[in-house]
């Protein structure tokens, strides 16, 4: 090598350079959208701190700070979450620079969080009532507040029990006009009471002042936390931090998908990917064993080669207008017209649902499994085959008792990345039943337990919805952060699991095929 | 018992492989075949034939809603409505009974509404399906050559040369009360308009549904047009339209365009661009003889055209495709007209017999050239490429040219390659021949990782982090395209002579793209520092003002630059990985050889090396090109989904994939757009079959020349 020492051009040194820029560039750009992603997930639940700043005009503006602008290298304008939607009828507002005279953290400056109109954010009056005022301190009013939510829920499905049964009632010859008295004189009661509870809730309620001077009468009901951001040491922080990762990943959206947790949409997108592994991977374990064992050399193989290929490459939004027309208005309108006479024109099986779905998404991962399938079986050392058909077994007894068996983590591994594959697709749900908002779980306590006909809803589904079709996309970005990088982890830890598993199965059979 | 499971099971996992085959086929024939009617030739076929009684010549004739009863209105004034199963009368009755007057002239305002003219002036506006049958009707003068009446209570006149609008705030009567509006009676003075200056003697005549559009043909090929603005004022155009007499005239439906036929037997379509000029913008295939008369559909952009021979003809405007030519087999015909759902033709011939043809074209506006080629859309200046499924109004014309969206599809791609095959390819080869081994079994799955992120986060993150941030930086951006060549190639010229110094070299094998972090940042600082000055000087201070004023390019914060970001992310690790293992597939041989005999590292690489992987690098960018091409969900959310054809790295643009996402809510099972929207799925995957093939048989070539090793 020491004689091209000085031809450092003319080796052409230069071009390797040229390539390994290709790597810096490819690396630095993966690892920038990683950082964006990871960064960004994980801070969009952290509580922010509250600012203050009194502009030059006199104004008064109190918010988080969202986003920091900077022209030629000086802060040009600020970005804040002033929340109070109902008050201000805005929740962003951008600052120029220019015009803030002064800025402080208020310590006693409250953040609440609403059932509705988003965020509060102001001072505690101070002439609320005394037990008013602890609690905002104690939360000691938490447990009434809770009670009598709990009785008024009580009272309301009581007055809809007795709503069924005087309709029932009603429908029966003839009618016994005492009974239905009875039921209306009950409904009356119990309606009147919910009122007296409603208005004894209405008494917990707490004045708020905004930064600019405005009243505002909360419900303690409708709050669901409140925090002082100043106030809170690292340790409240992170305490409040999971809190609100728990919410996240256990409740239910509120405020149109902008708030709230994705249970739904998690729960959706696993059974979405159980139902479609139990559907389509026995299938593509056929086809797999069919390749890496079974198949001879003919124009047959050369067949299922080039439709194994071509599966794997047809665009996802295509098995989505397929899923479309053959599952749902080809077979779904069919079982309608079969099964379900008596409730149509409504469709049961004739529209999206999370059958047509997992049947769909099971064509696009079929290929993955297949693969996975026929590389694990020709990775077994062809000894183990021939070892048990000298000893006399069948062909289908080699491939139960030991090539299946041999094969399993390999195969195992196929499964997981086709689930990975399954968990992050969305361009064919689109067309075959995933919605926004669904009514009820596609899983619940109410025969038959699993409503395969029900649309769902679908963690990828929901990032594509709020952050391109929701009125205010700026209020939902933390969630949409938040749920992108649980949609990240959830597939990368499923590939990551399976990459791992496959490498670690290399060692391993690099090993026995030695003896 | 154990070799018949065997030989079950040897069948079932058979079946299992056959499955793949029917899956694939079966997604290809399925979309094809629902596809498919698209394409299919209309189908027009005689239902029915119902013979008239003998009467005085038929003038008009239709059939209702449902095919079940056809009418026929004769000279005297006889409504006959015949049941079509039965071949009994149904209804029969006279219009102003005991009058003596006869029809002279029928015209069809719309299916079995028709304007009558009688010989003793009155003009009459019937609905033959309607009760009371008159809907209203005026008394002229004398009888005029043509007349319609509109709105109800407007009345439009042509008498050779001379055109009498009149209204009336009255609407008249019933048929029973007969409230004749003589003309001095009604409230506002009639409006007339010489057309002797223009025209001479009118040959034909239409008004358009509102009243406020009138055309009048004459007999040297000229075509009057008069339209009456909000004020009443009206603009007179005339124009020639052709070389023979103009011998029918007769609004599309829509009335933004309407079609002339003329004596020689040629059929045009023309409409009023700006500025009120008429412009030809269709022309149909010529009939054998002269145009007697043109019908029109009420719902849809069908027309239909009888000659003086018989001979019928069915278009449909936007395709500009004769649907169906009906010889004259049963003698010449003498009145045509559409039935009110458009599914039908009625015909009644010289021996008056009417028939029934059954017309079952349900995608009559698709035809390969509407799909593929430049059509001439009313509204339009020229013929242009339009996607545009819907709109607001009934009106409208279904523009579904595929071209913008396989353009839009093609565009995103080849930003997205520009971008990303160079920088992919190249750190395929620095990882495979460059690169310690550490590193290499830390990348592999490191790339896979990548491989498998959801489309949909990169799209959420390109669309809502990246296009604004560019749209900040996007001077930056540019500007780093030249400082990071030139930082680069300073940085070289350094290194050369640093690598004088004993240990350099040493230090830098296998690190180089390490080395290169810093060199980037500082290009990348570079152009930052840049952006403020230049952006000063060369663009005013605003670039995307400056791009929108000088060059005149519209700056979209979704464009096409954040689009090849997108798909880059998607299609790197595909085409690295793919590369990396045709490279690493090389035998140790080749290189070894190469370096033994004295050619340096890079010399190896480009002579050796490369020739040898190129047709996996080939395969790899193929592969890459086709996931490209199928991506949806990225496309979908970081463009503005608009069907343009501008190749302008700056706005968006809407492709195959995206489209079939954000019509399929639009799309009423088996319409047009349905099976437009499988089209869609058909040619994305000929196109991802195309380009998996041509990559499958690029790899095998390269087995086949070096499996030999």
């Amino acid at each position: 090598m020491a004689i091209f020492k000085k031809n450092f051009w003319r080796g052409g040194e230069p071009w390797v350079w040229v390539t390994a820029a290709g790597l810096t560039l490819v690396m630095l750009l993966t690892i920038g959208f990683f950082a964006i992603i990871i960064i960004n997930g994980l801070s969009a639940l952290w509580p922010r701190d509250v600012v203050r700043i009194t502009t030059t005009s006199g104004d008064v503006i109190a918010g988080e700070i969202i986003k920091k602008e900077f022209r030629h290298d000086k802060l040009h304008r600020l970005q804040l979450k002033t929340a109070n939607r109902d008050v201000n009828g805005y929740d962003f507002k951008w600052i120029n620079a220019n015009t803030i005279s002064e800025t402080s953290y208020p310590p006693d400056i409250y953040v609440l969080e609403r059932l509705e109109y988003g965020n509060f954010i102001g001072y505690l009056a101070e002439n609320n009532p005394p037990h008013i005022q602890r609690h905002f301190v104690s939360g000691e009013l938490r447990h009434e507040i809770d009670a009598l939510v709990a009785r008024i829920d009580a009272v309301h499905m009581l007055i809809g029990t007795y709503n069924d049964q005087l309709r029932a009632e009603e429908k029966n010859t003839p009618v016994n006009q005492e009974n239905i008295h009875r039921y209306q004189n009950l409904i009356g009661m119990y309606n009147h009471g919910a009122e007296i509870l409603e208005q004894e809730l209405d008494t917990y309620r707490a004045l708020f002042i905004t930064a600019d001077g405005k009243e505002k009468h909360l419900r303690l009901a409708e709050l669901i936390r409140f925090y002082q951001p100043e106030r809170m040491n690292i340790f409240a922080k992170t305490v409040h931090y999971a809190k609100k990762v728990e919410e996240l990943l256990f409740d239910e959206p509120r405020e149109a998908n902008m708030e709230g947790g994705v249970f739904p949409a998690a729960f959706g997108t696993v059974l979405l990917v159980f139902i479609m592994s139990i559907t389509s991977f026995p299938f593509g374990v056929l086809a797999g064993i069919y390749l890496g064992l079974y198949a001879g050399h003919g124009v047959f193989l050369q067949l299922v080669r080039v439709a194994v290929n071509n599966l794997a490459g047809i665009p996802s939004i295509v098995f989505g207008i397929f899923g479309w027309g053959f599952f749902v208005h080809g077979l779904g309108s069919s079982i309608d017209e079969l099964f379900f006479v008596e409730t149509l024109p409504e469709p049961t099986f004739g529209t999206g649902g999370l059958l047509w779905a997992s049947l769909s998404l099971g064509l696009l991962t079929m290929p993955v499994v297949i693969v996975a399938v026929e590389e694990a079986l020709r990775a077994i050392p062809s000894a183990f085959r021939d070892a048990s058909l000298a000893l006399g077994a069948t062909r289908l007894q080699t491939l139960w008792r030991v090539l299946l068996p041999a094969a399993s983590p390999g195969i195992l591994t196929g499964f997981i990345l086709a689930m990975a594959r399954a968990a992050g697709e969305v361009a064919p749900l689109m067309l075959t039943g995933v919605v926004k908002l669904a009514p009820s779980l596609p899983l619940d306590s109410t025969w038959p337990f699993l409503h395969l006909d029900r649309k769902f809803m679908h963690l990828g589904f929901h990032i594509y919805d709020i952050s391109c079709q929701s009125p205010n996309v700026e209020a939902a970005k933390p969630l949409m952060y938040a749920s992108t990088l649980l949609l990240v982890v959830i597939v990368l830890l499923m590939t990551g699991s399976s990459v791992w598993m496959r490498s670690y199965l290399r060692k391993k059979y690099s090993v026995s095929s030695g003896f | 018992m154990a070799r018949f499971a065997d030989a079950g099971a040897a069948w079932v996992i058979k079946g299992g492989g056959m499955l793949v085959i029917a899956a694939t086929m079966g997604i290809l024939v399925l979309i094809t075949a629902v596809a498919l009617p698209l394409f299919y030739s209309a189908g027009v076929q005689q239902l029915a034939e119902q013979h008239l009684p003998a009467s005085p010549a038929v003038l008009a004739a239709g059939s209702d809603d449902y095919l079940q009863t056809l009418y026929s209105i004769d000279a005297r004034g006889l409504v006959t409505i015949y049941n079509l199963d039965g071949r009994s009368v149904q209804v029969s009755y006279r219009l102003r009974p005991g009058r003596g007057a006869t029809i002279l002239a029928a015209e069809s305002k719309r299916a079995a509404q028709h304007t009558l003219v009688w010989s003793d002036g009155v003009v009459s506006a019937i609905d033959v399906n309607a009760t009371p049958v008159t809907l209203y009707q005026r008394q002229l003068l004398r009888p005029p050559k043509f007349a319609a009446l509109r709105n109800k209570n407007t009345l439009f006149a042509v008498d050779d040369d001379l055109l009498t609008i009149s209204s009336s705030p009255a609407a008249a009567g019933p048929q029973e009360q007969e409230e004749l509006d003589l003309f001095g009676v009604s409230e506002s003075e009639p409006q007339q308009l010489d057309l002797s200056f223009t025209l001479a003697t009118v040959t034909a005549f239409d008004v358009s549904a509102d009243g406020l559009e009138i055309i009048a043909g004459n007999a040297q090929g000229e075509v009057v047009r008069i339209a009456i603005d909000a004020h009443g004022g009206s603009t007179v155009t005339t124009t020639r339209v052709s070389h023979a007499a103009v011998t029918a005239l007769k609004y599309v439906y829509g009335d933004n365009s309407f079609v002339v036929g003329d004596a020689d037997g040629q059929l045009t379509a023309w409409q009023a661009l700006r500025g009120n000029k008429l412009v030809r913008f269709k022309t149909f295939a010529a009939m054998p003889a002269a145009v007697r008369l043109v019908s029109k559909a009420g719902r849809s952009k069908f027309f239909a055209a009888l000659d003086s021979r018989g001979g019928i003809a069915l278009h449909f405007l936007t395709s500009a495709a004769t649907l169906r030519y009906i010889p004259p087999t049963d003698g010449p015909r003498h009145t045509l007209a559409l039935s009110p759902r458009d599914n039908a033709l009625i015909t009644v011939n010289a021996s008056n017999t009417a028939s029934l043809w059954q017309i079952d074209a349900p995608h009559a506006e698709i035809s390969f050239t509407t799909l593929m080629r430049r059509v001439w859309y009313e509204g339009y200046a020229q013929p242009e490429y339009v996607w545009q499924s819907s709109s607001g109004t009934d009106d409208f014309e279904p523009k579904l040219s595929l071209v913008p969206l396989i353009f839009g599809t093609f565009k995103g791609t080849l930003y997205a390659m520009l971008l990303v095959l160079p920088l992919a390819v190249a750190a395929a080869i620095y990882t495979s021949q460059f690169a310690a081994k550490g590193f290499k079994t830390f990348i592999k799955p490191a790339i896979e990782l990548l491989a498998s992120l959801p489309s949909v986060v990169i799209g959420f993150l390109v669309a809502l982090w990246l296009a604004p941030f560019l749209q900040n930086f996007i001077v930056t951006f540019l500007l780093s395209l030249i400082t990071l060549p030139l930082v680069f190639l300073m940085f070289l010229f350094l290194w050369g002579k640093l690598r004088n110094f004993a240990g350099v070299e040493r230090f830098e094998r296998q690190r180089e793209f390490m080395i290169l972090v810093p060199v980037v940042a500082v290009a990348a600082m570079c152009a930052y520092y840049l952006t403020a000055p230049v952006e000063n000087y060369f663009f005013l201070g605003d670039f995307s003002m400056w791009l929108y004023d000088v060059v005149g390019m519209q700056y979209d914060q979704r464009n096409s630059i954040v689009i090849a970001f997108g798909l880059g992310f998607a299609v790197t690790p595909v085409i690295f990985s793919i590369s990396e293992d045709s490279l690493d597939s090389i035998p140790k041989a080749l290189p070894l050889a190469s370096l033994a005999l004295g050619a340096s590292r890079w010399q190896t690489i480009w002579r050796v090396v490369l020739p040898s992987a190129s047709p996996g690098i080939t395969a790899a960018a193929i592969i890459g090109f086709g996931r490209a091409v199928g991506e949806t969900m990225i496309v979908l959310m970081a463009t503005g989904n608009t069907p343009i054809i501008d190749f302008s790295p700056f706005n968006g643009m809407r492709t195959l994939a995206a489209n079939i996402a954000v019509e399929v809510p639009e799309a009423p099972v088996n319409s047009t757009l349905y099976r437009t929207l499988f089209l869609c799925a058909v040619v994305l995957f000929v196109l991802t079959f195309t380009f998996n093939t041509a990559a499958e048989l690029v790899r095998t070539g390269l087995r086949k020349r070096y499996g030999n090793f």
